[in-house]
C-alpha cells in the first residue's frame, strides 16, 4: 500500500507515453506553448442546487437512493471554452494514490454551450468512461459503513477542444490526454456517510 | 470504528475562519483523534490544497506536514503541538503552518488535512520532503481520515499576516527539540 499524495498528480511519464500513443491524430503536442499550462482560468466555478460545497450529499445521489447525478451549473467558463470534462472522486480513497481506483464518475465532449448538466442526464455528445467499478457509468457516493464522512469531489476542466478517445478509458488516462489542453479548471466538494436512513433503503431493497 | 476527526475550529467541509488563513493570524487550528486502533503510536498530518493540483501541479500546494504526534495526545491543541512531534517542511520551505490563502477570485479552494495513525514514531528529519514521509510511513499506517475546509479570500483580504520569525520558529523550535 502506498500513500502518495497529492491525489490529484498524473504520473508525467504515463502521461507522455499515452500522448504518444494515443493523441498523435490531434497533432503533435511538443508544439503546445509551455504558457498555455500556466495561464489558466481561475473563475470557473460550479454551482449545484442540490448541496452546497462541503456539504452532505442527499441520499437520493448516492448509490444507497436513485444513484443519479446532481444537477451542476458550469459558471464563468473562460471564452474560449470548447467542452468540458468532468470527474467524480473519493478524494479519502485518492489520497493513497490510486487514481483510477478512486473515480466513481469520467465524463468527457460536454459541449460549452450545455453550460452544465442536468440532474441525471447529460448533453448529447457527452461521453461517458471507466469508473473505478469498470462501468461506463455514474457512481454515487457509496461509503464503507460507520460515523466517518467520506468526501467525494466533482472536478472541472474546461477545455478548448473535444477529444476522439474511447469509452474504454479510465480517469488517468483521460487526465493524460486532456493535460494541454486545459484552460480552467474547478471543484465541488460533497460528503457522504452511511446514515441510518441509508442503511434502512439499503436494506429494504436487497 | 474508524478514525475519526474533529475540530472545534470549523466542521468538516466547512469555512476555514479567518483567523486560521495565512491572511489572518496564521493560527493553527486543534484537531481531536478519536477511535483510532489499539496499535496507534503516533500520527502524521498532511494538510493540502487539492484546487492546486487541478491546475496541473505536479505537487499540490502542501501548507503543513507534522509527524510524530504521540498518540495519547488524542490529538492537537489550537496553537500548540503535543511534546514529540516534528514539523516538516511546507510548499514555502518552512517549518511551519501556512494558514489557507487562495488566490484571489471568486472560488473557495479545498483544504484538506490528511491524519495517519502509525503503529510507531518515525525517525525523520525535520528537511524530509513529504514524499520522503510518505515513504517512510509506508507499512505502518493502521488507519487514517480526513477533513475538509473551504476558504476564499475576501476582497479585504491583501495583507499577509507577518511571516515573522515566531511561526517559523516556532516550528523549527519544535523539529529542533524532538527531531531524531
Amino acid at each position: 500500500m502506498t500513500f502518495r499524495s497529492p491525489a490529484l498528480q498524473i504520473a508525467p511519464r504515463a502521461a507522455d507515453q499515452f500522448r504518444e500513443t494515443l493523441l498523435p491524430s490531434r497533432g503533435p503536442l511538443a508544439t503546445v506553448p509551455a504558457a498555455t499550462l500556466t495561464a489558466r482560468s481561475r473563475t470557473l466555478a460550479i454551482r449545484c442546487p442540490a448541496f452546497e460545497d462541503g456539504g452532505v450529499v442527499p441520499l437520493e445521489y448516492s448509490c444507497f437512493g436513485d444513484n443519479i447525478h446532481p444537477e451542476l451549473a458550469f459558471e464563468n467558463p473562460p471564452v474560449e471554452t470548447a467542452s468540458y470534462a468532468l470527474i467524480l472522486r473519493d478524494i479519502d480513497s485518492a489520497l493513497e494514490g490510486h487514481a483510477d481506483a478512486s473515480a466513481h464518475w469520467v465524463v468527457w465532449n460536454i459541449p460549452a454551450e450545455a453550460g452544465g448538466i442536468a440532474e441525471g442526464v447529460l448533453p448529447a455528445g457527452a461521453v461517458v468512461g471507466r469508473n473505478a467499478a469498470g462501468r461506463n457509468a455514474y457512481l454515487g457516493p457509496s461509503a464503507a459503513p460507520g460515523p466517518r464522512f467520506r468526501h467525494y469531489a466533482f472536478e472541472l476542466y474546461a477545455l478548448d477542444c473535444t477529444f476522439a478517445l474511447p469509452r474504454t478509458l479510465r480517469c488517468s488516462e483521460l487526465l493524460a490526454a486532456i493535460h494541454a489542453n486545459v484552460l480552467g479548471t474547478a471543484l465541488y466538494v460533497g460528503r457522504f456517510r452511511r446514515s441510518p436512513a441509508a442503511l434502512r433503503r439499503f436494506e429494504l431493497e436487497s | 470504528m474508524p478514525l475519526l476527526i474533529e475540530s472545534t475550529a470549523f466542521e468538516d467541509g466547512g469555512i476555514v475562519p479567518a483567523p486560521y488563513s495565512c491572511f489572518g493570524e496564521n493560527r493553527r487550528p486543534g484537531f481531536t483523534f478519536s477511535d483510532a486502533p489499539p496499535a496507534t503510536v503516533s500520527y502524521a498530518l498532511i494538510l493540502h490544497d487539492i484546487d492546486v493540483a487541478l491546475d496541473g501541479g505536479t505537487e499540490d500546494g502542501l501548507h503543513w506536514v507534522v509527524w510524530n504526534v504521540p498518540a495519547e495526545a488524542g490529538g492537537i491543541a489550537e496553537d500548540a503541538l503535543p511534546p514529540g512531534s516534528v514539523v516538516g517542511r511546507n510548499v514555502e520551505n518552512e517549518n511551519a503552518y501556512l494558514g489557507p490563502g487562495a488566490p484571489a477570485g471568486p472560488r473557495f479552494h479545498h483544504y484538506v488535512l490528511e491524519v495517519f495513525a502509525l503503529d510507531r514514531t518515525i525517525a525523520l528529519a525535520a528537511t524530509a520532503s513529504r514524499a520522503e514521509l510518505l515513504a517512510a510511513i509506508e507499512g505502518f499506517v493502521v488507519d487514517k481520515a480526513a477533513y475538509v475546509g473551504r476558504f476564499k479570500r475576501d476582497p479585504g483580504m491583501t495583507q499577509r499576516a507577518p511571516r515573522d520569525s515566531t511561526t517559523v520558529a516556532r516550528g523549527l523550535g519544535e523539529s529542533l527539540r524532538n527531531g531524531p
